[in-house]
């Protein structure tokens, strides 16, 4: 396997992607990574439309678009962060086609500096408690990336559209798992009904916990905007997280989920 | 410390609370703000309002302080005392202790207050670290010559566009329980939801009907001293009216109104005073930290009337996590 494939095994990114350029950055502790698609850009650096566009940008492809190249920051490698750079094709109107050949070349949001792979990994450590800073200097972005990135996933703006989001959210399952393990009641597990119970309107349940009450509100209204699984599994993962580390003054409401959960 | 007997807070005379502040221990203070500035340096926090329910019932004094004792505990951190501006509100919550409370005191008006209301669900650790406080004010009679102000008393330095925040750790078998007492209730009437958070809105959906909301209140004859009410899963929480412009077609608000949450006008509170008393939870007596709404001291006439063992500055707006209105907002330390 040569060198640049396996940089990009690394780093989650297969065919049709291959590397045309690396760059180490040391003092900043950051791999630059330039990319192709070669499903959709010729070597010669051409736009290759073909069957896989859809009507629409095939449509356009004559007219009201332009080329953009566009940065993002990706998955870590080690103590390094890694910052992906590419070239997208930007139509006046946007593709929303999932088996479209130009939106597959966006790894990321054009508003976001990273890429979904990363986003979702971001949302993903933050709902289970990482402290910005931490997921900051784990990837080496700025805290106000990760801000934007909270704020999007929070209005519901940010749909997790990643093809091994189970490994990654196994990955990432491990990290934490240790850090909480030893403190852990058996509060049901993310994919567990009772959660979706919890965030359902008149289903009896009681807390006297103010904070409870109102993160009960934000998350039952955040997760009627979301559209994908990967966030709604993010937002549970987020209230599991507030049961996880209240637990010694939420006796009587984890007993109200076991409940939940023996009677499922 | 005799003068406290078995609660954290109460209303003393400048000299009292000099005498406790050069004794070392932490305070948040709240007082007109003449009197907060002749303060000693120390460790304490104070807010600007001459608004009070004390021993007397409720007060209006611009010599008094109405001091609240933080508790300190063998082997926890002291309290830490940090200024907030909008730019670093938002890290709020990222300083405050793993395990304990923060108090956080707003001046009324300032950006870092929209902001704050505005944006405070979203902070980093909101609703998973206990946060309570309230927005500071003046004399209603200065309200169009003065600001609301905080003031550091560690640095000695006064604000009227800083947040202030007192980060207070406890040990783990004690814990911090935020909650409210909140008279009002949802009437019976049109549901009300707004397209966008504000503090001020033109438009509302009234039974999913776009309207303009100040000629809906004005053709309804709402009462704007009853609050808009909000149910959070149990939680009552308020926003109040402040003035309703049908020129303008414009309805300003305490609170901002946030969209996806359903709204309706209270129901009326007859007898404040007698409510109150009922609303309290059984055995609540002494608790570590509260303030009520000028609102309420304003609407339901309670100047020389008591609610209560539960005093407090009442204030520009309460927190309770989030910003609220009209409502009491309390903090016990239990024992887990």
């Amino acid at each position: 396997m040569k060198t640049s494939e396996l940089l990009l095994r690394l780093l989650k990114l297969e065919e049709p992607w291959v590397a045309k350029g690396v760059k180490v950055d040391y003092s900043h502790k950051r791999l630059h990574v330039w990319l192709v698609n070669t499903e959709v850009i010729s070597q010669e650096d051409d736009l290759d439309y073909n069957s896989q566009t859809c009507d629409s940008c095939a449509e356009n492809s004559n007219f009201q678009w332009d080329d953009q190249d566009v940065s993002w920051f990706h998955l870590g490698l080690g103590d390094y962060g890694t910052k992906v750079h590419t070239t997208i094709r930007i139509y006046a109107k946007p593709c929303n086609e999932e088996n479209c050949v130009v939106k597959k070349l966006y790894l990321g949001k054009t508003d976001l500096e990273v890429t979904d792979m990363l986003a979702f990994q971001v949302v993903e450590l933050l709902s289970k408690g990482a402290a910005y800073s931490s997921v900051c200097n784990l990837f080496n972005i700025p805290l106000q990336t990760v801000w934007a990135i909270r704020q999007q996933f929070d209005s519901g703006n940010l749909n997790i559209d990643v093809q091994n989001q189970t490994e990654i959210m196994g990955a990432i399952d491990g990290v934490t798992q240790a850090k909480t393990d030893d403190l852990r009641p058996l509060l049901p597990g993310v994919n567990h009904d009772a959660w979706l119970k919890l965030l359902a309107k008149d289903n009896g349940f009681k807390t006297r916990s103010l904070s409870l009450k109102f993160l009960l509100t934000k998350i039952r209204n955040q997760i009627n905007n979301v559209q994908d699984e990967g966030s709604r599994k993010i937002k549970i993962g987020e209230l599991r997280h507030y049961f996880d580390k209240h637990q010694r003054a939420l006796s009587k409401e984890i007993a109200q989920l076991d409940d939940w959960v023996r009677q499922a | 410390m005799s003068i406290y007997s078995d609660r954290s807070g109460c209303l003393l005379s400048f000299k009292q609370v000099s005498a406790l502040i050069n004794d070392g221990g932490y305070y948040a203070c709240a007082a007109d703000e003449s009197v907060l500035a002749r303060l000693p340096q120390g460790n304490w926090i104070g807010g600007t309002i001459p608004y009070f329910m004390g021993d007397a019932g409720g007060e209006v004094s611009r010599d008094k302080v109405y001091v609240q004792k933080i508790t300190m505990f063998k082997g926890i951190a002291k309290p830490e005392i940090i200024s907030y501006t909008s730019a670093t509100l938002p890290q709020m919550l990222i300083d405050a202790p793993d395990h304990g409370f923060s108090i956080i005191l707003v001046p009324a008006n300032s950006q870092v207050h929209s902001d704050f209301s505005r944006n405070s669900p979203g902070f980093e650790h909101m609703y998973m670290k206990p946060l309570l406080g309230w927005v500071t004010g003046v004399h209603l009679e200065d309200i169009e010559l003065i600001s609301p102000k905080v003031r550091n008393g560690l640095t000695g330095e006064t604000h009227d566009d800083c947040a202030l925040v007192m980060h207070c750790a406890l040990p783990e078998n004690k814990v911090a329980m935020i909650d409210l007492v909140n008279l009002f209730e949802p009437g019976e009437g049109d549901t009300l939801t707004f397209p966008k958070t504000g503090f001020e809105t033109k438009d509302c959906f009234v039974n999913g009907e776009l309207v303009d909301f100040a000629s809906y209140l004005d053709a309804e004859g709402i009462d704007t001293r009853l609050p808009l009410v909000a149910d959070y899963c149990g939680a009552m929480v308020n926003v109040s009216i402040q003035c309703v412009d049908l020129k303008q077609q414009s309805v300003s608000l305490y609170a901002p109104v946030f969209p996806d949450v359903e709204y309706h006008f209270a129901k009326e509170v007859d007898d404040y005073v007698n409510a109150f008393q009922q609303a309290l939870p059984q055995g609540l007596s002494g608790v570590d930290f509260s303030c009520n709404c000028i609102l309420n001291y304003l609407y339901s006439e309670l100047e020389g009337k008591h609610t209560s063992k539960i005093q407090g500055p009442m204030t520009f707006g309460e927190i309770a996590y989030q910003l609220v209105n009209q409502t009491l907002v309390y903090m016990r330390i239990e024992d887990l």
